[in-house]
């Protein structure tokens, strides 16, 4: 893609397929041909390449999360039946374990079929084999988020009270503390900052290294969505219809000011960096509309966007080609290619 | 401070309190049986001993988390905002939500969540506190010795009322009652209050009452009991103020700002209407310790007597400072 991009786009829209009702979490397998998506119906469907689909009834209730393994061989859900699953490929269950609460997070470690969920004051980690026994660390209060470092070494749990980074024992090899509810953490891909996107609308910032920290406050509202640039040079965030573009080259964001961008006109609900144009932003919203941004410190970095019928509920970036596939609320699981249009 | 809002097409959301064993549980059951149209969603964090068929329950286990807004009172409930935020996803298959809180919940935090999380505020609509009182064991409960700094919950769930169910009278003599309904008043003025066996009461007494609605603030007349013969020891006490007279608008929202910045903490619920110097709308107000919102309200009607009424319901409140410091705000 190029600086060119604004004037050369088409758009294409297309429903995959549907599930019985609102859809959670969507997710593309790392090879880019497969979907999974998961509704409070307590479905799950997978759409293979060739729009052939498999639904599966995973859950008791709402299935909270569902998202592909790194290795693109299994996918894990949890749900608010307090239970992690994980299915391989063709929706046969591999594995599970049951707690008490419902679960709120999920995330795949890199280097192994290890999945960690948050569910009440837990988090849990399932290995897709079923001979490793299953593995949790009790916390104060509700594990609001998890994700793994890029190299799989440490879990980063959110909670009220900060984010505290496991690996291995039960207690906590560090814990980086804010009087405040994570609400979304994001570590960073080369491992250097961990970020947590918090209730009382603020972004707070550690350096892995030495704990020291930054805040970013004065958002509209709480803070849901952090996503970092796969060079972890910058970091997005979403606060209500606004999204934040961060830079954290050299020393960090400390003093800088963030790139705002304003497109959409009600909630978004999907942030995230193209996997094949990583310059490119891609953002959805609860008004139907889905953005591309390449963001620029001054001038529009809207590059397009697009309005659909549908109320999204969240947004994944195929790994392979320019295109969303994003959730909506009446189940719907949709595709949004953003297409070159040849000879302008 | 952060402003609170009030609009229609939310789903109304009544939070029921009361001490252990008060009747709550049997209040909500009572709902839940009878034929009130509503499709009710309800929260709860103790399953009580009667089954509740046929709706939708959800188990919370209570977690409160304080808030960096600038509000030091200012604390939420983060069980109710995921339990509510997952329930709006099927909003369609019920119109109402019931939160019946432990007998020992402080309903600051649940009250508060309302006005404080964006996304709950966009769609839901605090309707009203009802507090269930057992008329047999509430003297024992509101006299009761707390160590220092630890608060006394029944008193607090009856600071924070609109409505207050006087339950269990039939265990009671009349005279008990009469004294209960007495020490009531005098923390808090401005509930309603209704005698109730079994926790019955007119559905339409407790449902859909716009409570927190501006429109509707002060449309319960006050009982100011200070003057009365019934005076209590109780640190939680209802202020209200009656006054005829314009107020300096710049004044009046310097001395609210002075009064919830100094006693925020203190002040649990606050509710206002003012006859505004060159306004010819009264300004109504209401606010949850810091959190406040005002706007104004309605033309005053011909020959309506412009009379500026405010109620503060809170502990250690200086009666006569509130007043002195309102009457400042008086265009002289």
């Amino acid at each position: 893609m190029s600086g060119s991009l604004r004037s050369t786009l088409s758009v294409t829209e297309q429903v995959l397929t549907k599930l019985p009702d609102y859809v959670n979490d969507i997710d593309v397998s790392p090879d880019g041909r497969r979907v999974v998506a998961c509704s409070v119906s307590g479905d799950i469907c997978i759409v293979e390449e060739d729009g052939s689909v498999r639904f599966l009834k995973a859950h008791e209730g709402d299935v909270v999360h569902a998202k592909w393994s790194r290795s693109g061989q299994f996918v894990a859900s949890c749900g608010i039946d307090g239970a992690l699953r994980i299915w391989d490929g063709v929706g046969s269950l591999v594995n599970e374990s049951q707690h008490k609460g419902w679960a709120t997070c999920l995330a795949w470690r890199a280097d192994v079929d290890e999945v960690a969920a948050g569910i009440g004051r837990r988090a849990v980690r399932l290995l897709a084999n079923r001979m490793n026994p299953v593995k949790h660390v009790e916390l104060k209060t509700t594990v609001e988020s998890v994700v793994w470092s890029n190299d799989g070494r440490y879990l980063f749990a959110g909670h009220y009270g900060g984010v505290s980074v496991f690996q291995g024992a039960p207690n906590p090899v560090k814990v980086f503390p804010w009087k405040g509810a994570p609400l979304t953490v994001a570590a960073s891909p080369d491992g250097r900052w961990i970020v947590s996107g918090n209730q009382d609308a603020s972004l707070h910032v550690w350096k892995f290294s030495n704990g020291s920290e930054l805040q970013m406050t004065g958002f509209a509202t709480k803070v849901l969505l952090a996503a970092w640039r796969r060079d972890s040079l910058r970091l997005a965030n979403a606060s209500m219809n606004e999204i934040s573009e961060w830079d954290f080259s050299g020393k960090g964001p400390k003093g800088s000011k963030p790139i705002g961008m304003l497109g959409h006109s009600s909630r978004i609900v999907g942030l995230g960096y193209a996997p094949t144009d990583p310059d490119l932003l891609g953002s959805v919203a609860t008004d139907g509309s889905a953005c591309l941004w390449r963001p620029v410190k001054s001038g529009n970095s809207l590059v397009h966007t697009h309005g659909t019928q549908y109320v999204f509920t969240s947004m994944r970036w195929s790994t392979t080609e320019l295109r969303m596939v994003c959730g909506t609320s009446t189940g719907e699981v949709v595709s949004v290619s953003f297409n070159e249009v040849a000879g302008q | 401070m952060v402003v609170m809002s009030s609009n229609d097409g939310k789903v109304p959301v009544t939070v029921v309190t009361g001490f252990l064993g008060s009747g709550k549980t049997t209040l909500v059951n009572y709902i839940l049986s009878e034929n009130h149209g509503k499709r009710i969603a309800v929260i709860e964090n103790e399953f009580g001993e009667v089954g509740i068929d046929d709706a939708l329950v959800i188990d919370a286990e209570e977690e409160i988390f304080e808030m960096n807004n600038g509000c030091i009172c200012c604390t939420v409930r983060g069980d109710l905002i995921r339990i509510l935020g997952t329930l709006m996803k099927r909003r369609d298959k019920f119109d109402y939500i019931l939160v019946e809180t432990t007998g020992l919940a402080d309903p600051a935090p649940v009250a508060q969540t309302f006005f404080v999380d964006d996304e709950i505020r966009a769609q839901l609509r605090l309707d009203a506190i009802v507090t269930v009182v057992d008329a047999k064991h509430l003297s024992l409960h509101l006299f009761e010795e707390k160590e220092e700094g630890v608060e006394n919950e029944a008193l607090e769930q009856i600071a924070f009322a609109d409505r207050i169910l006087v339950n269990k009278t039939d265990l009671v003599s009349e005279e008990e009652v009469v004294v209960v309904e007495s020490h009531l008043r005098s923390i808090n003025a401005s509930a309603s209050l209704v005698r109730t066996h079994m926790s019955k009461v007119d559905l339409d007494w407790i449902l859909n009452v716009g409570a927190f609605n501006l429109e509707r603030v002060l449309e319960v007349e006050p009982t100011f009991l200070e003057d009365s013969e019934h005076q209590h020891d109780l640190s939680i006490t209802s202020v209200g103020i009656e006054e005829e007279g314009l107020v300096d608008v710049a004044k009046v929202n310097d001395w609210l700002g002075w009064l919830l910045g100094e006693k925020g903490t203190d002040i649990f619920r606050m509710k206002g209407i003012l006859n505004v110097a060159g306004s010819e709308q009264r300004f109504v107000f209401q606010g949850v310790h810091m959190l406040f919102d005002g706007q104004p309200d309605r033309t005053w009607f011909d020959g309506e007597s412009r009379v500026n009424k405010m109620i503060f319901i809170g502990r250690n409140l200086d009666r006569n400072e509130i007043r002195q410091k309102f009457q400042q705000c008086l265009v002289r």
